[in-house]
């Protein structure tokens, strides 16, 4: 995103500088610092609450460009998706412009639990994206180089940003989406190129950018596989997965089921006993074993040296043959990322079914990169030790293009209210997806890329794809916007209400019922007179075709999002209202403010346990508890105030 | 709040009640040895961890002595955080056992103000607090260190590292595969395949329930008398309870150790029967007091009852001759059923007349008892299969101890767990358990096997709750870790 960075952060404590000295091209209430999934979000977030924005990005590099899979959502990132969606972001809009194939995952686990994923066109993705921000008001997109930021004045929470081209500009706010630009390193097997991408140029390490205000940097790594010319590739050998029509699109605002672009296939295949000999046999060329890459990757996304490394006696490994575009001439092969040298990944992938001709046409690559220390950050984003400067993004330390997104979303929101002096936008981890992943990076130092898992959090059967409005709507409301979003969340929620006391009030005498199941053919119910609401609880009946044929037997007519949202609510009511008794008690705990200093010098508390809060500063209760390592007796001393 | 502060702290590890020759003092918590220095002969960069070492005690200071002399000799080990009971650095000193002696090496020890005496129970909560130990280990610590019967002693070992200790992890261990089965089936499907994730969600359920299943049964079993199985005499003076009483603890293999009666009612002794059983004897002296008045004896006699009633084994002793003599009414007892009726004093004459042995077989016959042992010549006057042992000797005692120890191994034969919070806890699980199961049962809703993954997480969520209390915290991470170490993930 740029050339070479040097941002600096200092205090200048002892020059007095005079504000009028200094000749401003442009001021902003806030700048984004890069462009990719989070700075997008970030940048519209904050012209939508009405912050005046930039955006600065190297000349010449793609806006909202997808460098790895060409796919947003899946399981748990679907939700954020659409959390992000129903918060006004701009990720769902642009996945259906440019989705190419649909898939409902989970769709054979249980309707809480599934999740969209939709194959995207990368091309036209970052086109729309391109093409969205710079029609947005509010929002200008500088194409430069950052290369000095600065807080000059004592008495001014401001930045003052230079760039390579010798412009000045000052922000109220500044947001940094830097991505895996910083000091970014790339391994081919033993080729190394510097850059954060593939035909992209690097970033100065985060170490030297921050040294001035000492925050503390780790080092990520991350793969990919080689790019496949199409037209080399049979996919009639493969097991085609077509496009899902029934799976929901991503945005409230787009139609439920019409696809914006003609719809494609992925295809599936497998590695076999001689793809995986030519891989371990090459095992030392890779420099993930043979010690050139030091940093820490994945475990969710290993490569596929290291999944032979590990799995000796597993010769089938799927691969995911996945087209990056309508236009774009490559296929991506998920499950094959790999930093073996060139002519070794053109070897193994040959020997797979349907690949015998495979031409590269990228080569699969391992990226190192500097990610900054989550923990140094509040719920906001906002860095705890340079008040006014916000983190989002794969510099956090996380994974996917979701999670980048989520992240945007709320620095970019929290910048543009702390402009305005208004509440900032604060997340529970109880109704958000977005908020467990916050809570979580914020609260502990991770030792690989973070990814949203639904096993991440407590309270899964509520944070679902079909009430995303529902949870989604307080928050937005919070924003004082009014936009499409707000109208339509207004109306889905008051809706939903209507029919949720459908639900509880239709009630089917026991005579009526047995009459009405029967013919409806929901089979013999036992019991005397029954809810609506309790037949769709029936664990044989699917809740959601249940209530559709229900309405239409009364004659009432809701939208299907409605019907499936209000249908699956009534359906776990029981379990949630469990659940959330448990995370309640939880809650009100986790919320309650804590003084971290007072924590930290307090005796009762151990030593261990004060370094660790010293580091993390914990602001609540629930912040505290998420870190590792502390103690049940420093738990019990924050609880009863004994500090 | 003395308990939250990380000071170092000392005290004496062995008993304090009375001199012995060897008294153990433990120091923790200090941050090195070099803290030490003014009180060891020994040279502290000398001390290898875990290797006995000679030193005397002194007060190089004279802190605590104008003299700065030497206290007592000691021999040493020393135990390096993090490898100690809980954790810290810990000194421990086996000094000269006698109690002035132990009062004098604490209070040097102390004289500085860098270290203070430890709370009773500190040094534990220093293990738990470090993870050295998990409640229900420091629960087994206590139930062990404060047995009053050998089974909560044996129940104290099992759950501080012996075998209920094992089944509880085993039982975590089973819960976290079938979290990790869960996880598989909803964040992982892809990955894992929808067959497969099936088959490894089933096998490690039905894995998990059967790691329940025992536990379950232990949970339900009752716990009456297991904490304290006392064994209670009664019946009229002179019937011949304190003879019986004597016979018992005579036994060559019983050793008795005195007690003191904990109330003016009763005297109790300690029964400890080879093979490691302990039992508490009482004998109800003034229960037969139905001529005494006074509120008091009144009050005592209630208490006395109420021994009676709440006992393990129940012991009537009776002297038929004289209840045939119009001796006693034995009113008393109704609504007692005894385990036991002796009837003794088969030296005297066999009954004389009709009337009298009438007599006795009706008052016989108002007692419910369910074994009868004979003391005498008596046996064929009162017919029926009773064992007759001939006078109060050791056939006696043999035949009692096969009674006593016949019930205690019936009690005892669930093992089951003591600890009342143990007990609910895992009974709350296999509630969800149940609940799970019944999921998995009924959800069929196609014909391809249909399981609601969200609901059933959930049910695995209140499990893993009750689970973290019972053993500790199953963390997302920790799941997400045994997946990635387990499963091949990553497309």
């Amino acid at each position: 995103m740029w050339n070479t960075v040097y941002l600096f952060i200092e205090q200048y404590k002892n020059k007095r500088m005079n504000k009028n000295q200094i000749k401003y091209d442009l001021k902003f209430d806030v700048v984004v610092i890069g462009a990719g999934h989070a700075g997008i979000e970030a940048a519209n977030m904050a012209a939508e609450i009405g912050a005046k924005c930039a955006v600065i990005t190297l000349p010449g590099v793609e806006i909202a460009s997808a460098p790895c899979n060409p796919a947003v959502g899946g399981v748990a990132k679907g939700q954020v998706v659409r959390e992000i969606d129903a918060l006004g972001g701009l990720m769902g809009k642009l996945a259906d412009m440019a989705g190419i194939q649909y898939r409902t995952l989970n769709s054979s686990r249980g309707v809480a639990v599934q999740s969209t994923r939709v194959q995207i066109d990368k091309k036209k993705y970052s086109e729309n994206a391109a093409r969205v921000l710079s029609q947005k008001e509010n929002i200008t997109i500088i194409r430069d180089n950052v290369v000095e930021v600065l807080k000059l004045f004592e008495d001014d929470a401001g930045f003052t940003l230079t760039t390579v081209t010798g412009k000045n500009y000052y922000s109220k706010r500044v947001v940094v989406t830097a991505g895996t630009f910083l000091d970014g390193k790339l391994h081919f097997g033993p080729r190394k190129e510097v850059g954060g991408r593939v035909f992209s140029p690097k970033g100065n390490s985060l170490g030297e950018i921050f040294s001035k205000a000492s925050l503390k940097t780790f080092r990520f790594k991350t793969g990919t596989p080689a790019r496949l010319v199409s037209s080399s590739v049979d996919t009639s050998l493969m097991e085609e997965q077509p496009s899902d029509s029934l799976t929901r699109n991503f945005s409230s605002s787009s139609h439920p089921f019409t696809r914006q672009l003609p719809q494609v296939s992925c295809y599936m295949t497998w590695t076999n006993s001689e793809t995986m000999r030519i891989i371990r046999e090459n095992k030392g060329r890779s420099p993930i074993f043979n010690g050139d890459i030091v940093a820490i990757g994945p475990r969710y996304c290993p490569s596929i040296e290291d999944k032979g490394n590990r799995y000796p006696d597993r010769d089938n490994h799927h691969v995911f043959v996945e087209p990056e575009g309508l236009s774009l001439e490559t296929f991506y092969p998920n499950g094959l990322s790999t930093s073996l040298p060139v002519e070794v990944q053109e070897q193994f992938l040959r020997t797979i079914k349907g690949f015998e001709r495979a031409e590269i046409a990228i080569p699969g690559y391992a990226v190192e990169y500097d990610v900054f220390d989550a923990t140094r950050l509040r719920q906001t984003l906002e860095s705890k030790d340079i008040p006014g400067l916000y983190f989002a993004g794969q510099i956090n330390g996380t994974s996917g293009y979701e999670e980048a997104a989520g992240q945007g979303v709320v620095a970019g929101a929290n910048a543009a209210l702390a402009v305005f002096e208004r509440a900032p936008l604060l997340l529970s981890r109880f109704d958000s997806y977005i908020a467990v992943m916050i809570d979580d990076i914020i609260s502990n130092h991770r030792d690989e890329p973070y990814r949203l898992f639904t096993a991440r959090s407590e309270n899964r059967l509520y944070l679902r794809e079909d009430n995303v409005v529902l949870r989604m709507y307080p928050y937005r409301k919070q924003l004082g916007i009014n936009s499409f979003i707000d109208e339509y969340s207004k109306r889905f929620v008051s809706e939903c209400e209507l029919l949720a006391q459908l639900c509880d009030r239709q009630v089917y005498s026991a005579k009526y019922a047995n009459e009405r199941f029967l013919s409806a053919g929901y089979g013999a119910i036992p019991g005397e007179s029954m809810r609506l609401a309790d037949l769709l609880r029936q664990s044989h009946l699917d809740p959601v075709t249940t209530l559709e044929s229900e309405c239409l037997h009364f004659g009432v007519e809701f939208d299907f999002d409605i019907l499936r949202c209000v249908s699956i609510e009534k359906r776990y009511e029981g379990y949630v209202a469990m659940m959330s008794e448990q995370n309640r008690k939880m809650m009100n705990m986790d919320n309650t403010r804590i003084d971290w200093k007072l924590l930290s010098d307090s005796t009762n508390v151990s030593f261990e346990c004060r370094l660790r809060i010293e580091k993390i500063r914990p602001e609540t209760f629930g912040q505290l508890r998420l870190i590792e390592g502390i103690r049940a007796a420093t738990l019990a001393v924050a609880a009863g105030k004994l500090y | 709040m003395a308990l939250f502060s990380d000071d170092p702290i000392i005290a004496c590890s062995s008993s304090l009640a009375s001199s012995a020759a060897i008294a153990v003092v433990r120091i923790s918590g200090f941050a090195d040895l070099s803290e030490l220095v003014p009180f060891l002969s020994c040279p502290v960069e000398k001390i290898i961890p875990r290797k006995v070492f000679y030193t005397m005690i002194v007060d190089k200071l004279g802190k605590y002595s104008s003299k700065g002399e030497e206290v007592d000799s000691a021999l040493g080990t020393f135990f390096k955080a993090p490898h100690s009971y809980n954790g810290e650095n810990i000194l421990e000193l086996s000094i000269h056992g006698n109690r002035i002696n132990v009062q004098r090496v604490l209070q040097l020890f102390c004289s500085e103000g860098k270290i203070r005496p430890a709370v009773a129970g500190e040094f534990t909560y220093r293990a738990l607090k470090n993870r050295k130990l998990t409640l229900s280990q420091v629960e087994g610590l206590d139930l062990l260190l404060n047995a009053t019967s050998s089974y909560v002693l044996e129940q104290g070992q099992g759950i501080l590292q012996g075998e209920v200790n094992r089944s509880y992890l085993e039982l975590e261990k089973r819960f976290k595969e079938l979290r990790v089965s869960i996880e598989i089936n909803i964040d992982f499907v892809e990955d894992v395949g929808e067959e497969k994730g099936l088959e490894i969600f089933k096998n490690n359920f039905l894995a998990f329930t059967l790691a329940m299943k025992s536990l379950y049964q232990r949970a339900l079993a009752p716990i009456n008398y297991l904490h304290s199985p006392d064994v209670v005499f009664v019946g009229p003076t002179n019937a011949g309870k304190s003879t019986l009483f004597n016979r018992l603890l005579r036994m060559n293999r019983s050793i008795v150790s005195p007690v003191a009666g904990t109330t003016r009612d009763y005297v109790s002794e300690s029964l400890f029967v080879e093979g490691g059983q302990h039992f508490r004897l009482i004998d109800t002296a003034g229960i037969r007091a139905t001529h005494l008045t006074g509120e008091i004896e009144q009050e005592g006699i209630k208490r006395s009852l109420d021994v009676v009633a709440n006992a393990f084994f129940k012991v009537l002793v009776l002297n038929p001759f004289d209840i045939a003599n119009g001796g006693d009414s034995g009113k008393d007892f109704a609504g007692i059923t005894f385990d036991l009726l002796v009837l003794t004093h088969n030296d005297k004459e066999n009954f004389t007349k009709k009337t009298s042995e009438q007599s006795f077989k009706e008052y016989l016959s108002k007692i419910k008892f369910h074994e009868l042992l004979l003391c005498g010549p008596i046996g064929p006057a009162m017919g029926g299969t009773a064992v007759s042992v001939g006078p109060i000797g050791p056939e006696f005692s043999e035949e009692f101890l096969k009674l006593l120890l016949a019930k205690y191994a019936l009690i005892t034969k669930e093992s089951p767990i003591i600890l009342e919070r143990h007990r609910q806890l895992i009974r709350k699980i296999h509630k969800h358990t149940l609940e799970l199961q019944k999921l998995c049962v009924i959800g069929v809703e196609s014909v391809d096997e249909f399981i609601d993954f969200a609901v059933a997480a959930t049910i695995v969520d209140l499990i893993g709750q009750d689970i973290s209390e019972l053993i500790g915290v199953v963390s997302p991470d920790h799941v997400l870790k045994s997946i990635f170490d387990n499963f091949c993930i990553g497309k």
